[in-house]
């Protein structure tokens, strides 16, 4: 979404135009006098103007008919949003929505304040449509173990707290969450309302002892170790919150101590890190009970370059324009490869690591696009596995072909949004999301309130006004706010024109 | 004044002197540790506890040497350090070294950063500076942090002394161009900014108002060769600094648009230093490559009237080839050799090489700035004894690039460097 935005923010440009607004706490009504507004001006200059001591703001002229506004206030969650023009001036209402803060102090096992560490708020978020743990603010605690997670929407949060510091004098002080514990508890979330300051959120951390493991790593017969020692990591993931922990091994053997209970990859490696050609690699599954794990062997491999041969396709049956296919490794750089004619490329030299896949068009030195427009992938596969949203995982053999499917076929919506007396709203970001929690697609409205959308695929799509940055991964607002406006049924081909209002004060 | 830590948790850690990590830890909720089985070598202490300025082995004064000795490894015997040391032998001859470490409670200073407004500046930088070794306007930054969002900071863990306080735009706040960085209480020079001085243990506050100030604009057109000339398909862009005398800061953040134009706002009068360089990169979406084809420097005066139209003529940077040789007894080994900024301002990253088999080298997309030439090899002890251009040794001053019609530098490496206890 944010590359959707930014992408729009850099959209074309008219003159002699000017906005204008007020900006009002959300919560009350009130005018917010000194709120900052930036925006882009002419040529793509940043411009940021203060709202009066009513809090309203005037844009200077020859801002585009087009662009993003970002508002600021102490106090209160940003709001960023693209801002269209209709036939006359543009009069915005923004209301912003006071922001939320977890205070606490942490103490370690003896109730002494540990400091330097860091504490997040944490919670489900939703990426692409899958649910994992993500943190939507952290901070670090000062010198008498007191932390302030401010700016938080109001939603319900895990606190979780890693004083990597004070592991560093002893390992058994692992990342925990309020009020104790490795794993976050739903019977321990902290929910903040709108403007709440939550004090208190106090952790004791204490000592895990865990598991220990024990094991050697095995090199193939006849390699020769070109860097240095080896690095063993032992990481988990748990809801997509990463813990590792990681040795160095001079002797072929290792043990890690204090390990929790768990599903884990060991993963070794000589020197490099990123891996570089002739290196030796290696890992594997493990899971830990509570019982030492006394005898893990880890069968290194020589890490090897390896190729990737594939082919881009249009779903129309047309054939692909020119496109630049990548793949961007999690433990290094990425690679890319052009398409040939008949839409056949080859990545290559990829090395041990996970990839994810992107499609770009192929530019000129001057930046334009070469060729029609491709569109969007819309599947990549290796073999039968789609591998668009998950990425893949290359070892030291080559994981096959890689299928990719490019699409730009969009389903226009157009409509009207008023807000709840009737009036027009303008200004207003709207999420189009499907049946699987799939963010299709931001809509916004212009200066009447005239809405101009554009859906992917056919199918039963909710609505959600946009209202931060943060509302379209929180899973909490968008089960509060699924049935502000009716389901729309969206077909392929002409849909007739959406007359939605709004529930409530925007 | 010192306080002997006896209730406080103590994190105490031995190092051995030729170890690279730390042999042995120790937490003790009361302050005492104990260190047992050593082995026989040279250990050197870490101490910390909450509230308390750390003990690293670096600081000398807090330092103590251990050395064990015989084929017991529990038994110990202790050469005294700079620290406290006593030592007794108990019946089966086992040396008890005792070792106390005298602690310093932590200064700090606090505070909260508003804008000209009033209103509380959020994700401002905020420096803790001091005169010291490390100098930058003759100040060592002591600490780093940023405001939360009620434009409060809290920097503990300082030594007694005096602190000025600055704070700037760099920890990404809403910033308008008229700001200035801010010295405690409101100065925009150190000239005008208040000391703190804070004993040990002592808590000081500095609120900061950021100053504004109006200046005039600097702008106007970036003058290159058509670098697409030769066909190939690339990327360019161009990045401008304005930088102030005897300064390592861009004074202002610049405007560009593309490769085409540039402007500074609200620039206050003095010298300055106005550099640009034109990078270009390849087309391919993932980055990386990035080089600086074009660049210029020049001295521009700027008074109290706009200055429109002040338009930058870019060279090519040419590569800065050069050799590199080894003084007698040194084995010819393949160097690194780069050019990083330091002790004036740089555009652009460090080009980095490394040496071919006969020791010759090309330093390529330098961007124009002051740089200093840094050679590093795998073996230890690897360092430049001179480095020349043409008949000028600039391996203290550096270099101030680009330098037209610049001869091969010549890098002479030795190798016997001596090691610090």
């Amino acid at each position: 979404m944010k590359m959707l935005l930014l992408a729009l923010l850099f959209a074309a440009m008219a003159a002699g135009q000017t906005a204008q607004g007020d900006i009002v706490n959300a919560a009350t009504g009130a005018p917010l006098p000194g709120a900052r507004v930036s925006t882009n001006g002419p040529n793509g200059k940043p411009v940021m103007v203060k709202a009066d001591a009513g809090g309203h703001f005037q844009l200077p002229a020859g801002t585009g008919s087009m662009f993003g506004l970002r508002v600021s206030y102490p106090g209160f969650l940003p709001d960023s949003r693209m801002v269209q023009f209709g036939q006359a001036g543009m009069n915005l209402r923004i209301a912003l929505a006071p922001a939320c803060v977890i205070t606490g102090t942490i103490q370690d096992e003896d109730g002494f304040p540990v400091e330097q560490a860091n504490v997040q708020a944490v919670r489900y978020r939703l990426q692409r449509g899958k649910r994992a743990l993500g943190f939507v603010g952290s901070t670090q605690t000062d010198d008498l173990g007191h932390y302030r997670l401010a700016n938080l929407p109001a939603g319900r949060y895990w606190v979780r707290v890693n004083a990597s510091r004070l592991a560093n004098w002893d390992r058994r002080y692992v990342a925990q969450y309020f009020p104790g514990g490795l794993q976050p508890d739903p019977a321990n979330r902290i929910e903040v309302q709108a403007g709440q300051e939550r004090g208190g959120v106090d952790i004791r951390m204490t000592k895990h002892e865990g598991v220990a493991v024990t094991g050697r790593v095995e090199t193939p017969s006849g390699a020769v170790v070109s860097t240095g020692p080896y690095w063993v990591e032992l990481q988990t993931e748990f809801h997509g919150m990463r813990e590792s922990s990681s040795v160095t091994v001079s002797d072929n053997t290792f043990v890690i101590r204090h390990v929790a209970q768990g599903s884990y990859i060991v993963r070794a490696h000589t020197g490099n890190y990123p891996p570089v050609a002739g290196d030796l690699m290696g890992q594997q599954k493990l899971e830990v009970g509570d019982a030492d794990e006394p005898n893990l062997v880890v069968q290194m491999q020589q890490v090897q370059p390896v190729d990737i041969a594939g082919t881009v396709v249009m779903d129309d049956g047309r054939p692909a324009p020119p496109l630049q296919v990548g793949v961007r490794g999690t433990m290094g750089s990425g690679v890319s490869a052009q398409t040939a004619e008949d839409g056949s490329f080859t990545l290559k030299g990829l090395l041990w690591g996970h990839y994810d896949v992107s499609v770009y068009p192929v530019r000129s030195a001057d930046g334009r696009v070469a060729g029609p427009p491709a569109g969007f992938p819309r599947s990549a596969k290796l073999g039968e596995q789609e591998v668009l949203d998950t990425g893949f995982d290359v070892e030291t053999t080559s994981p096959g072909p890689l299928h990719i499917v490019m699409s730009n076929r969009q389903i226009k919506l157009t409509g009207s949004l008023t807000d709840a007396s009737g009036q027009p709203a303008a200004g207003i970001s709207l999420a189009f999301v499907r049946d699987e929690n799939w963010t299709e697609n931001i809509g916004n409205t212009d200066g009447q309130g005239a809405l101009h959308a554009a859906v992917r695929q056919a199918g039963d799509y909710h609505i959600y006004v946009v209202r931060n940055q943060n509302s379209m991964d929180d899973e909490d607002y968008l089960e509060q706010h699924a049935n502000d406006f009716p389901v729309v049924h969206v077909v392929d081909g002409a849909n007739a024109p959406l007359v939605l209002r709004m529930p409530g004060m925007q | 004044m010192p306080s002997r830590a006896r209730r406080l948790p103590v994190h105490a850690s031995s190092w051995r002197h030729s170890g690279k990590s730390p042999c042995t830890r120790k937490r003790m909720p009361k302050g005492q540790f104990v260190f047992q089985s050593l082995e026989e070598t040279n250990y050197y202490l870490a101490a910390q506890a909450p509230g308390y300025l750390d003990v690293i082995n670096k600081r000398a004064d807090f330092s103590a040497r251990l050395r064990s000795q015989g084929a017991d490894p529990n038994t110990c015997e202790i050469q005294p350090g700079s620290g406290d040391i006593s030592k007794t032998t108990d019946a089966s001859g086992t040396v008890h070294g005792k070792i106390a470490v005298a602690l310093t409670k932590g200064a700090v200073i606090g505070g909260r950063v508003t804008d000209p407004d009033g209103l509380p500046m959020e994700n401002a930088r905020i420096q803790i500076l001091r005169k010291g070794p490390v100098v930058q306007n003759g100040l060592a930054n002591i600490h780093g942090g940023q405001t939360n969002d009620k434009g409060e900071f809290r920097a503990g863990q300082l030594e007694a002394g005096t602190y000025y306080v600055r704070v700037d735009q760099s920890g990404g706040g809403a910033w308008e161009s008229s700001y200035r960085s801010t010295y405690y209480p409101r100065a925009i020079d150190l000239a005008g900014a208040k000391p703190l001085e804070i004993a040990a243990g002592q808590q000081a506050r500095a609120d900061i108002q950021i100053a504004r100030v109006a200046g005039v604009r600097v702008s106007g057109r970036l003058i290159a060769p058509d670098i697409d000339a030769s066909g190939s398909r690339r990327f360019t862009y161009a990045s401008v600094a304005l930088v102030p005398e005897d300064s390592r800061e861009n004074t202002n953040q610049p405007f560009t648009n593309g490769r085409e134009n540039y402007s500074f706002e609200d620039v206050l009068p003095g010298h300055y230093t106005l550099l640009a360089v034109i990078f270009e990169t390849g087309v391919d979406p993932f980055g990386g490559n990035q080089k600086a084809v074009f660049g210029m420097k020049r001295s521009i005066e700027i008074g109290d009237q706009e200055m429109d139209g002040v338009d930058l003529t870019l060279q090519p940077l040419a590569d800065l080839p050069g050799t590199v040789t080894f003084q007698e007894g040194c084995p010819a080994i393949p160097v690194r050799v780069s050019m990083y900024p330091r002790g004036g301002f740089a555009l652009g990253p460090a080009p980095m090489t490394t040496t071919a088999p006969d020791g010759s080298f090309v330093l390529q997309g330098v961007g124009p700035g002051h740089r200093m030439v840094n050679v590093s090899g795998q073996s230890q002890g690897v360092y430049a004894t001179s480095v020349k251009l043409g008949d000028r040794d600039v391996l203290k001053e550096g270099i101030d690039w680009p330098v037209s019609g610049a001869e091969p530098l010549r890098i002479e490496v030795g190798c016997n460097t001596g090691r610090l206890r």
